[in-house]
This record gives structure tokens, sequence and C-alpha cells, in this order.
């Protein structure tokens, strides 16, 4: 048990943070990519990346979508909700004040992510060399993580972090599956590698499906895999154990939620899957993940004691329970 | 430019003032004179670099406070010097007795108010019409009960040296007194970053600070709350420029921060929202001002507040610490009565005396003082923080004018004091030692018995020539060394 906003916070916290890490890897694989892409294929691979994060709409006229704008979007734009240097900043606020709940040193190690990230001249970095600028954000990102998983006593708000992290990256990683799936052309083996990189599964990928020439075990691996830590079923089981670690009795709703969408996804298949209409199918995983965060607002954070202070709408959920 | 630190302090200028490192003669005074001797092992670069690492670690770890400019909130460091202060054991006992003395005054003056039908006043004392008239006054606490009266819970007093060294109370601060997160924070800092100064003697622990106030919000909790009552600190939030000390006091004590919108009144009874639902909360230990504290009661326009928490106290449901309606008694007019209430309540003479004061509602002082305007410092009673205050010898005949205006227009709202020529201390300034004015700010808790943490918050002004010694006003601080008394040992 614990304070509410504190507990919402928190969950925020794994949630911005998580964000800001995948939107940087993101945009660094496809910096990288695009060095030795055709030209057609630019203004493609950027929309992919808005997609993914959830922020095309939000992004508007899509006919400038080149490398430029794009990175400046998702990185500094003030109006973008989504953007990683907002992100950042709502990290930090957040962790501030939820603070007595933070080990001393992952409170350093955001308060220094902040303070360096404030330091950097981010428009000159982006021009000059936005690979170190994506990279800075990822490791400053994992190095946050690392402090937290080694310092932080498994109290509550350990948990509800916990959950903010894989609730967040299970949708980020059903929308890349999403988004990516129709590129995944036979001969087009660098849209592959530049979505298993995405998801930190390349490697990954080599080593459990050497030799298959078929798309569908990206769909296997991103969504089902048990053993990597951003499948969506990896994601949603360890959220659930977050969950059942929040409501011993399993008296409450999100837990429920939750249980039925993993097992759902669990004893379905590739094949199903993929018969079933993939998109479509991903879009309901994602739903249902907004219906169970829904449900902890309503549950766990007392809301609307906090309605409107989070606008990130990636997640919100309209008062019909419907995705705006 | 020597980097002998010992050469440094051997040219020190102590200049025409009660300087605390060296005496009249120039020679170090004696309880300094261990702390000098290990001073003296680091050169000056080193100190420099303790300096630096310092400020980079506060900056590191948020140790921040904010200030507002332009309407822009700035996160500041509040610097501290490398140079501690040493208060020697003797020199201690008097201060903790007098300080002790005057907040058990200051606690018995306020329950006389609000809950003892105000003797004092009937008695002729303490003018009505000042107690009336004071901006701290609520009249809506009048009859609310404290536990053991401790309505000062924390207080924070100020005290200065004059010239001569003697040590005298500038001013009470009796609401939500801060600077103590700092006093421990500088402490820690210190022991890490120059360790090898601490073989100077034994300097008395601060870091014991949060299980005291927590024992002294247990006290005051009430009794059907039992041996556990849920305590909470509440803060304005994390704009609020003391908000690291908020949360530092809540994680020493191990309890929760919360803002108003965390808590709801119910029937009387004070909860706090959690992800288990609604939990009782039986004491309060608040830093937010009284009149933003209840917007049913005081402001409406406050969101800071929790609406009907002044009923729930007055239902004995919730301890709110400090009390409400603190203000009247560090009001700075008020102040100048302090001394008699310590002979009205206690029968006893002040074991520390006020700066001289000058009343300016009082027609024959504010003449006198009007004429004088140039020689005096003149500060708004109901002010913290240094704000308002016009140091005579310091002002254009412009700003005399207009401060001659003002009081006019509203006397009970000023008072008078003569300079203070505020003691001064050596500080590492450019590689360089300074003098600088300093003041010290003991914490003073209440509860079945009063109690002064051994040390306090020793302001710098680190302006050149400065008096005011405020954070909000470019001040710094320094690590406050009370040395064990070499009879009894370590006391904690």
């Amino acid at each position: 048990m614990m304070l509410a906003r504190s507990a919402e916070d928190l969950f925020w916290v794994g949630r911005y943070l998580e964000r800001a890490e995948q939107t940087a890897r993101l945009l660094d694989v496809t910096y990288h990519r695009l060095l030795g892409s055709p030209h057609h294929e630019r203004a493609d691979a950027w929309c992919d990346v808005l997609d993914t994060v959830g922020l095309l709409d939000d992004y508007g006229d899509r006919s400038r979508s080149d490398g430029d704008a794009v990175a400046r979007f998702l990185v500094q734009h003030d109006d973008n909700p989504g953007s990683i240097s907002l992100g950042i900043h709502r990290l930090r606020e957040n962790s501030r004040g939820a603070r007595e709940h933070l080990p001393v040193e992952l409170w350093q190690a955001i308060n220094r992510f902040w303070l360096d990230l404030r330091d950097l001249n981010v428009e000159n970095e982006l021009r000059r060399r936005p690979h170190h600028f994506y990279e800075f954000v990822r490791r400053q990102c994992q190095g946050v993580v690392g402090v937290a998983d080694a310092t932080w006593i498994r109290s509550d708000a350990w948990w509800f972090f916990t959950l903010g992290r894989h609730l967040e990256r299970a949708v980020l990683t059903s929308r890349l599956v999403a988004v990516r799936h129709p590129r995944h052309d036979l001969a087009a083996p660098h849209e592959w590698t530049s979505t298993l990189r995405s998801a930190s599964a390349l490697q990954p990928h080599r080593m459990l499906f050497e030799g298959y020439r078929d798309p569908s075990t990206i769909v296997s691996l991103l969504v089902f895999s048990d053993l990597l830590p951003r499948s969506v079923l990896y994601c949603l089981r360890q959220a659930e154990i977050g969950l059942r670690q929040l409501d011993p009795t399993g008296s409450r709703q999100a837990p429920r939620l939750l249980s039925r969408l993993r097992s759902e996804l669990e004893f379905g298949t590739v094949d199903e899957l993929l018969a079933s209409g993939l998109a479509e199918r991903l879009e309901q995983v994602e739903h249902e993940i907004f219906r169970v965060i829904a449900a902890m607002g309503a549950e766990f954070f007392l809301e609307p004691l906090q309605h409107g202070v989070h606008t990130l709408r990636l997640g919100a959920l309209d008062s019909e329970g419907e995705r705006t | 430019m020597s980097d002998d630190v010992g050469e440094l302090i051997a040219s020190y200028e102590r200049g025409d003032f009660f300087d605390e490192l060296v005496d009249e003669d120039g020679h170090i005074r004696a309880h300094n004179a261990p702390m000098v001797e290990q001073l003296a092992k680091f050169t000056v670069e080193e100190l420099g670099r303790a300096q630096r690492r310092l400020d980079a670690s506060f900056v590191d770890q948020g140790i921040t406070f904010t200030v507002y400019d332009d309407g822009e909130g700035l996160e500041r460091t509040f610097p501290m010097d490398m140079l501690p202060r040493v208060i020697p054991a003797a020199e201690w006992n008097e201060l903790e007795a007098g300080l002790t003395q005057r907040v058990t005054a200051l606690n018995r003056f306020l329950d006389d108010l609000y809950v003892g039908g105000a003797q004092i006043v009937e008695d002729g004392v303490v003018p009505r019409r000042l107690v009336l008239s004071s901006d701290g006054y609520r009249h809506e606490a009048v009859g609310i009960e404290v536990p053991f009266g401790a309505r000062c819970l924390v207080a924070g007093i100020d005290i200065i040296r004059d010239r001569f060294g003697t040590y005298r109370v500038l001013e009470d601060n009796l609401r939500c007194p801060s600077g103590v997160s700092y006093v421990v924070e500088n402490r820690s800092a210190m022991t890490r970053l120059l360790p090898s100064l601490f073989a100077a003697g034994t300097v008395r622990p601060v870091d014991q600070y949060g299980r005291m106030l927590r024992e002294a919000l247990q006290r005051v909790a009430p009794p059907r709350a039992g041996s556990t009552p849920r305590i909470v600190v509440l803060t304005p939030g994390i704009h609020n420029s003391a908000y690291f000390e908020h949360v530092f006091l809540a994680t020493q004590m191990g309890v929760e921060v919360v803002e108003g919108r965390d808590l709801v009144v119910d029937d009387h009874v004070v909860y706090v929202r959690t992800t288990s639902g609604l939990q009782r909360v039986d004491v309060i230990y608040r830093r937010i001002d009284d009149e933003f504290c209840d917007p049913v009661t005081f402001r409406a326009d406050s969101t800071l507040g929790v609406a009907g928490l002044l009923h729930a106290v007055r239902a004995g449901n919730v301890t709110v610490a400090n009390a409400i309606g603190n203000g009247v008694a560090d009001d700075k007019a008020v102040y100048a009565y302090v001394p008699d209430m310590v002979r009205y309540y206690l029968g006893e003479e002040p074991l520390i005396d006020n700066v001289p004061t000058y009343l300016l509602w009082d027609p024959e002082q504010r003449a006198a003082v009007l004429d004088r305007l140039h020689e005096v410092v003149v500060k708004p009673v109901a002010e913290a923080g240094g704000y308002g205050l016009v140091i005579g010898p310091a002002a254009t005949e412009a700003e005399l004018v207009t401060l001659k205006r003002q009081i006019e227009t509203n006397p009970r709202n000023y008072i008078a004091q003569e300079v203070v020529n505020l003691s001064r201390s050596p500080c590492l300034i450019d590689g360089r030692l300074e003098g600088r004015h300093i003041d010290l700010r003991p914490f003073v808790l209440s509860g079945a018995d009063v109690s002064v943490l051994p040390g306090g918050l020793t302001r710098v002004a680190l302006r050149k020539g400065s008096l005011v010694v405020n954070s909000s006003q470019g001040g710094g601080s320094k690590d406050t060394w009370v040395m064990a008394d070499a009879e009894t040992g370590v006391q904690p």
C-alpha cells in the first residue's frame, strides 16, 4: 500500500523511461539503415517510426516526413507529448514527486540524466551526430533501469515502476510488429534486419531461427517468445507477476484482465494470428492492455485524481473506454 | 597567492567586527585551534577541489531550493563554505538553555492566547490590539487544544552575535521554519569530503534529527491513534522552494510526502488516498502556511490545502504541526515582548536577549526612529526570508523617503532595529580567506519537553559586506560544529 499519486507517478516513470529508450532505438536503427538504402524507402521508413510510437497522426503532414524533421519531432518538439525531451522532463518531475520511494542512487541517476540532457545542445547534436545522441539516451535509460534493479527494495513502488515499463514495452513491440510486418518481403532482408534491431532481437533471431527464410519467424519471436525480453508475451508475463504482487488476494479487475489477455495470447499460435489478420489482432491486444491500465487507474490510482496531468495520450482511454 | 592553508589563515584580516575565528589580538580562538590544525594539513588547491566536488554532488543529488525569478523557477544549490563554524561546549550549553527557555515561553504564550483566555493580555503585559492586529493571529483557532501545548513543535530561532560576541535573538520562526535538511546534508558532505578534519575533536552529531522529529510528532498524535500513528508530511508540491527538505524529512522519518489533493476529510476525519483506498491520518507535519491549508476556513482560492482540515483538528481527530495560528508569536512586533513573556510565564530573566527593537506604531518610538532611518534596519512584521528589509546605512535617499511614507501609512506593519554588525567568520572565496557575516538558526523541538538539535544552520552572507544571510538573497552556509563537553563526552 502506498500513496495513490506516487504509485501513478512511478508507473509513469516506468512508461516514460521505456518510451524514451525505444524511441531512441527506433531513430538510431532507422538512421543507420537509411544510410545505405534507396531513396524511395526513406519517407516510408520514417512514417513507420512515427506509427510505431503511435504519433503518426500527431505528426501531421506526412509529405514532410524526412529524417531531420521526424527526429526533431520525436526528440525535441515541445508540443509533442511523446517527445524524448518532454518525456525525460516528466520522468524527473514524477520522480521528484515520489522521491521518498526511490533509492538515493536511483534518484541521482535520473537527476543526472536530466541535467546532462539539459546541458546538451540537442539541436546541434541532431545535426552533427544524431547517432551519438540516440546512444546517449539509450544508455542513460538502461543505466537508470540497471540502478533501479540493483538498488530498489521490492516494495509496491518498485512493482508499479516495473508494470509501467513492461506494459509500455508490450504496446511498443506489438505496434512494431503490426506496422512492420507488411514490409517483411522475402526480397527485402534489410527490412527484416531493421525490425529485429528495433527490438534488440537480431542476434536472438539468428540463434533461434538460423536458416529459416520465413517472415512468420519474426512474428513468432517478437510476439510469442518466452525468452526475448521485448516480446509481447514476455512483457505481459512480467506485468502479471507485478500485478499479483500488488493484489495478492486477486480481488481486483486489472490482474484478471491481464491474465485473460496473456492466456489468450499464450495459447494461440503464429499461424492463427496471421490467419485472423495480424494488424487487427494486435490492435486488439493493444486495446486490452489499455483496458488493464484503465482498470489500474480506477483501482490503484483512484482516478480521476490526476486527470489531465499526464498528457501523453498513448494509452489514454476516453470515457467510453475507447482509445482516443 | 600562497597554496598553504596555514599561511592563508595567518594572513586573514579579521576587520573591525567580532570574528568567530580569531580574537582581538589576532590569535586563533582556543576552541578553533584543533580544527585549524587539521585544516592546515590541506593545500588551498585541495580545499578548492573539495569545494567543487561538493557543489557538483549537491547538484547531482538535487539538494536544491527553487528561486522564482521572472515567474520562472530556477533550482539553485545552497553553497556551503568548507571552513566549519565551531561552537565550544560551554557556549552551546548557554545557548541551549536560553533557547529552551524562550521556546517554552512562546508555547505558553500561544496556548494562553488560543485556549487559556489570554491571561497575558488581561494582565496588561502584551497589548490586546497588538495581538488582534497581527496578521498571524487566527481567531478560527481559538479553543483548539494541542497535546502538551506543543504549538511550536519545530521552531527555528535566528541567533546573531553582536560586536562584543554576545548572542542575541534576531527573530523567531514558529510557522514552517526551514533549513534543517542543510544542517544534516552539510555534515554528511563534510564527513565525506574532508573526513580528517573531524580528528579535531568530538563534534556532536546532527543526523538523529529525523528520529527526534518523528518522536516529537508521535507524541502529539491523538490518543486513539495508539503507539503507531500514521504521520505524513504535507507539502505544497514539487515546485515549492523547500520541496527538497520536505522529501528529506519524510525520508528520514520513513513516512510519505503528501499534497493537499492526496488528503480528504470525511466526517471530521482526515484520510490519505492510497493504492488500497482511503487510510486514516493521525499527524500532519505541514509545510503549508495557515491561510492555504484549508480553503473552507481560510483562503477559498487555495488549491494546496485540504477542505475541512481545521474542523478535523478541532474535533481532535488529527494533530497538525506546527499548530494553526503560530504566526502571531513570530510577528516581529510581538517579538519585542518575548522577554516579557519569559518573565511572565516562567518568572525568569531571559537568558538570551533580543536585538534592541522599536515598535513603530508607538508614536514616541516612531518619532524617534523616523529622524534617523539612515541608521537603523526596518523590517515588515510578517515577512520571512529577508523580503522587504531595508538597511538604513545602505539605502538611498529615495528609498528612505519611500520607506518613511510607508511607515506613516501603516506603522503597525513595521519595526526598526539598531544595525547589528553581525559577527564574521572566514570563508574560502576564490582561493582567499575573506570575512563574511554569519548568523545561526538552531532547531528546537517541543513535545512533553523541549529539545534542541546540537548544531543549527549557520548562514553566511556571501556578498562582500552584506548583512543579509537568507538563502533567497544570495546566502550560503557552513557546517556548524557543536563540540562535545570534555567532561561528559559524547551526547547525542
